[in-house]
């Protein structure tokens, strides 16, 4: 077996992560929640390999994605490298082992994408994308906000439950492994308590 | 996604060609203006209906790009103050805004068109095929075809566990507490699964030669004849020409 960040493991966590993203992205759909939930893959990739593998795995769901759900999706690439490569340090950083710290990694995440996500949805899109965070923007504006505080306040709200979410689920899905899951990934050691 | 359809000079090409006429489209979008584009979009659906799906692939682009253009007409068209404002029915627009939103629209519009056309008449084993032929590393086409095949399948076990937790009581019609419910209840069986089977299959796949050296070796190549390597190579240098003129014009 190959070992080092690119080895078969490694590559075959990435394709899972890049298929549970899309897959649970349109079950969020189907079960009409109001979140995204098209990171869980991406941010489990980084709490079980680190940001490298998270990184990858987020930029390549994005760009694959784009090519079924829409060229919007790709565009926001970009973005969900850096989910998966902050996802990573956090993790490293050990904010992974209780609750209350992946609800936090949740909320820095957030505010993380934001610095990303804003330039992108104004330069590229004007502000909207087509989803239903475009009504809050519409909103912002209508009350006279400038462009740039209607969409910052859009992504931040839109992202923060859903990030907080994804993050608190991967804290659950890592706890419930057993014990030689560490063998098998040995960065989950930096999330176990 | 893929579809089976009439055999057509597009789909007896190589994925590689497929995809270096995606490359010059993505190229077309920032350079030409939006009449242009509409009607490489009209071609596109055009095309889409000779290869045998035109009336699906209309009907996405139809429930994806309806949104977004609502979208895009409401914000630049009425909400942000673009030019001199001008009257559209009872209410005032902005009619430079409604171009932007046109061209944003057009550009998204056709790069959907083309990409779907790609993935609806290329099967993931087959871009694999030719990346491995085209000798790109055995890793980089792993990740960017094994996705494509895992999605299916990690879609019909994520439908398997909605369909026994609905069967025990839960409903995706419920309330927002019971879908939240029901929502974990399918992730962790799901994501616990794929997580415990990952070592696994990058054994069966080493076991396969997966990272055999110096190249694989393919049983079943994907043919190409001299004129298609050509026509690739042109369509590749017409990409590149179209963003060396952006950045001569600009």
């Amino acid at each position: 077996m190959t070992s080092g960040l690119f080895s078969t493991r490694n590559l075959v966590l990435a394709a899972i992560g890049i298929a549970l993203n899309i897959a649970l992205g349109q079950t969020a759909s189907f079960l009409k929640l109001p979140i995204f939930l098209d990171s869980i893959g991406t941010v489990l990739a980084a709490v079980l390999a680190g940001p490298v593998i998270g990184g990858l795995t987020g930029l390549l769901t994005n760009l694959l994605w784009g090519l079924i759900q829409g060229p919007t999706v790709a565009f926001f690439a970009p973005v969900a490298l850096v989910i998966g490569v902050v996802a990573g340090l956090l993790a490293r950083a050990g904010f992974f082992r209780e609750i209350w710290q992946a609800a936090l990694s949740g909320v820095i995440i957030t505010i993380a994408l934001a610095f990303v996500a804003v330039p992108i949805r104004i330069y590229l899109f004007g502000g909207v994308t087509g989803s239903g965070a475009d009504f809050l923007t519409a909103y912002l504006l209508r009350l006279g906000q400038d462009l740039f505080p209607s969409v910052l306040t859009t992504v931040l709200g839109w992202n923060i439950a859903d990030k907080v979410l994804t993050a608190v689920l991967v804290w659950g899905i890592v706890r419930g492994l057993p014990g030689r899951a560490s063998s098998d990934w040995p960065f989950l050691a930096h999330s176990r308590a | 996604m893929y579809r089976p359809g009439p055999d057509t000079l597009w789909r007896r090409a190589s994925p590689l060609t497929r995809l270096a006429v995606l490359a010059v489209v993505a190229a077309m979008l920032p350079l030409w203006p939006a009449p242009v584009l509409l009607g490489a979009l009209c071609l596109a659906l055009a095309g889409a209906a000779g290869l045998g799906f035109g009336r699906a692939l209309g009907l996405r682009l139809l429930v994806l790009m309806s949104p977004v253009g609502l979208a895009l007409g409401l914000v630049h068209g009425f909400l942000i103050e673009r030019g001199p404002p001008g009257i559209c029915g009872p209410f005032a627009c902005y009619p430079e805004g409604l171009r932007y939103a046109l061209l944003v629209f057009s550009r998204l519009a056709l790069l959907l068109s083309v990409s779907l056309i790609f993935v609806m008449t290329t099967r993931p084993s087959d871009l694999a095929r030719a990346l491995d032929g085209a000798g790109v590393r055995p890793s980089v086409s792993y990740l960017l075809t094994a996705p494509l095949s895992l999605v299916e399948s990690v879609g019909q076990e994520a439908r398997q566990i909605r369909d026994s937790l609905q069967m025990r009581g839960l409903s995706a019609r419920s309330t927002l507490r019971e879908r939240f419910r029901m929502l974990a209840g399918m992730v962790n069986p799901l994501v616990r699964g794929l997580i415990t089977e990952a070592p696994i299959r990058a054994e069966a796949l080493e076991m396969r030669g997966f990272r055999a050296s110096p190249k694989r070796g393919l049983i079943d190549p994907v043919e190409e004849t001299a004129r298609e390597i050509w026509l690739r190579r042109g369509l590749l240098a017409l990409a590149l020409l179209q963003l060396g003129l952006l950045l001569l014009w600009r």
